[in-house]
């Protein structure tokens, strides 16, 4: 084998692992992750290299300041990594405390710090399970199953890391 | 030592003049050889490249379509392997085609690139990634410069740029929110890369923006993209775009075409009163940026009377739309343009670089 097809093959190897890469924590979360079910606001999109998907928000997404920490309120910076740590209330899993510092017990969630609203004494959050990917044309029954009642996310978590897994009618 | 890739016709008129001069006694027969040596014509894109190519992107495209579509009859784990299966069939048979069918064996190899990036958006339909889509084309472009560079590809190597280009433009690195450090070391190796495989222009120009682009997300992230300091983001690609400008030495043609475009398209947004602090600032500004202009077209440089064009023409907008009706803001408005058009062309005529 000349240097020239070594160089060729590791070339083509890199995608191919990235590939694979980019599936170890996905998979990895659901074989040892938690079950839990969030409640969520869809709306239909579509995105031209994925197709259609089911744009999620979530009632976890905003949390009244009282339950964060001071210095998240403090340093009020965009972007910061948060812990919410979370307890199921009538079979859904609502956030109770958001820290800094990874909870040491219980289920969590890996959140980024949105926007703390002063006015209404919320902090907003976001998670990246903002869409639900659907079969081509199917998102609109999602979104019309929402505006009638709600739908809620069935969510792997392991360490914080969370993977959407389903999406069901309440 | 690289060569310096010329038009065809510009070649025959070297070769013509290179003749004439050794005829003359100017030049000796060997240094003409040795001056010739030094210029290769650039390479067109034949009938059967532009088939061959358009042929895998079009099969690319069916084939990001076909995922996008995420039948839900096709198992994910099928559609996982069928990508990965593809990707290596493709590599492989370009490879062995390489000798006999070398046209074919590329068009290959960039049919694989884009069934690389069907995957990265399979993977993320699989398993519902949230978040900008921006982050796919970083994987996309991370993947295939290892491709460009084994094969020595130039097209590879551009898409990779474009796609380091997307990848910048990510809402959170644009409004401030994170910095992504390390792509200067992607940046870094694009440019070697493009060094080493035979300078490719169009990749040089997209690359020239990348730094400029880290540069902005710094910027936003230190003043959390507050507009209320757009105007010292301006003067710092006015400040880069005029350095560029003013230090030829050894800067390739190209990046110099990206300093012009910088220095003015900051001076276009310097140009207006609301950015700055002091609204009447702009006005100072204006006509220093103009006579600066001005000095460069004297030069003989042919971007820059593009630039004073469209400086001009910014402010006749801005002050006729006031006082003028429609149709003469318009009337005038061709006139000028015939005008600048008329005087870039005797300019022209007259000889000078674009950027001299």
């Amino acid at each position: 084998m000349n240097k020239r097809t070594k160089y060729l093959l590791l070339a083509c190897a890199v995608p191919v692992l990235i590939l694979l890469g980019m599936c170890v924590t996905p998979l990895y979360t659901i074989m040892n992750g938690d079950d839990i079910l969030l409640q969520t606001r869809p709306i239909d999109p579509s995105d031209p290299f994925s197709g259609d998907y089911v744009s999620l928000q979530y009632e976890a997404e905003q949390v009244p300041q009282e339950m964060v920490e001071t210095k998240i309120l403090k340093d009020n910076q965009y972007g910061t990594k948060v812990y919410v740590l979370l307890k199921k209330k009538n079979g859904v899993h609502t956030p109770i405390k958001v820290t800094l510092e990874k909870p040491k017990k219980g289920i969590y969630l890996k959140g980024v710090l949105n926007y703390i609203d002063d006015r209404e004494k919320l902090v907003y959050l976001q998670y990246s399970l903002d869409k639900y990917y659907v079969e081509d044309n199917t998102g609109t029954k999602w979104e019309n199953a929402a505006l009638k009642g709600g739908v809620r996310a069935k969510v792997k978590v392991k360490n914080g890391y969370a993977m959407l897994v389903g999406i069901e009618k309440k | 030592m690289t060569k310096r890739m010329i038009k065809k016709q510009e070649l025959a008129i070297l070769k013509r003049e290179l003749h004439y001069l050794e005829e003359s006694g100017i030049l000796l027969g060997s240094k003409v050889t040795e001056i010739q040596e030094i210029y290769q014509v650039e390479e067109r894109l034949s009938f059967t490249k532009t088939l061959l190519y358009v042929g895998s992107v079009l099969i690319g495209a069916g084939i990001l379509s076909f995922i996008a579509s995420n039948w839900g009859d096709i198992g994910k784990l099928t559609k996982f392997i069928f990508i990965i299966v593809m990707f290596l069939g493709c590599n492989l048979a370009g490879f062995g085609m390489e000798k006999t069918y070398p046209k074919t064996s590329r068009s290959l190899y960039y049919l694989g690139v884009l069934v690389f990036g069907a995957g990265i958006f399979l993977v993320r339909q699989m398993f519902h990634f949230g978040g900008d889509f921006q982050a796919a084309f970083l994987w996309w472009s991370l993947g295939i410069i290892p491709l460009a560079w084994a094969l020595r590809d130039k097209w590879i190597l551009l898409l990779a740029s474009i796609f380091a280009f997307i990848y910048m433009t990510d809402g959170s690195f644009i409004q401030g929110e994170s910095i992504p450090y390390w792509i200067l070391l992607w940046i870094v190796a694009i440019y070697i890369i493009n060094e080493k495989i035979g300078f490719s222009k169009a990749t040089g120009f997209v690359a020239g923006f990348l730094p400029l682009i880290f540069i902005g997300i710094v910027f936003n992230s230190i003043t959390k993209g507050h507009e209320d300091y757009l105007y010292v983001l301006g003067l710092i690609y006015l400040a880069i775009g005029i350095f560029i400008v003013l230090t030829r030495i050894k800067i390739k043609e190209i990046y110099m075409i990206v300093g012009y475009l910088v220095h003015g398209g900051a001076a276009l947004m310097l140009s207006f009163g609301d950015v700055w602090p002091v609204d009447w600032i702009y006005i100072p500004f204006s006509i220093l940026y103009l006579l600066f202009v001005l000095y460069l077209v004297k030069k003989g440089s042919l971007l820059s009377i593009i630039i004073l064009c469209a400086m001009i023409f910014r402010f006749y907008l801005d002050i006729s739309f006031e006082f003028l009706p429609k149709s003469f803001v318009f009337i005038i408005g061709g006139l000028l343009l015939l005008g600048f058009g008329f005087y870039f062309e005797k300019q022209r005529k007259k000889g000078g670089g674009s950027h001299e």
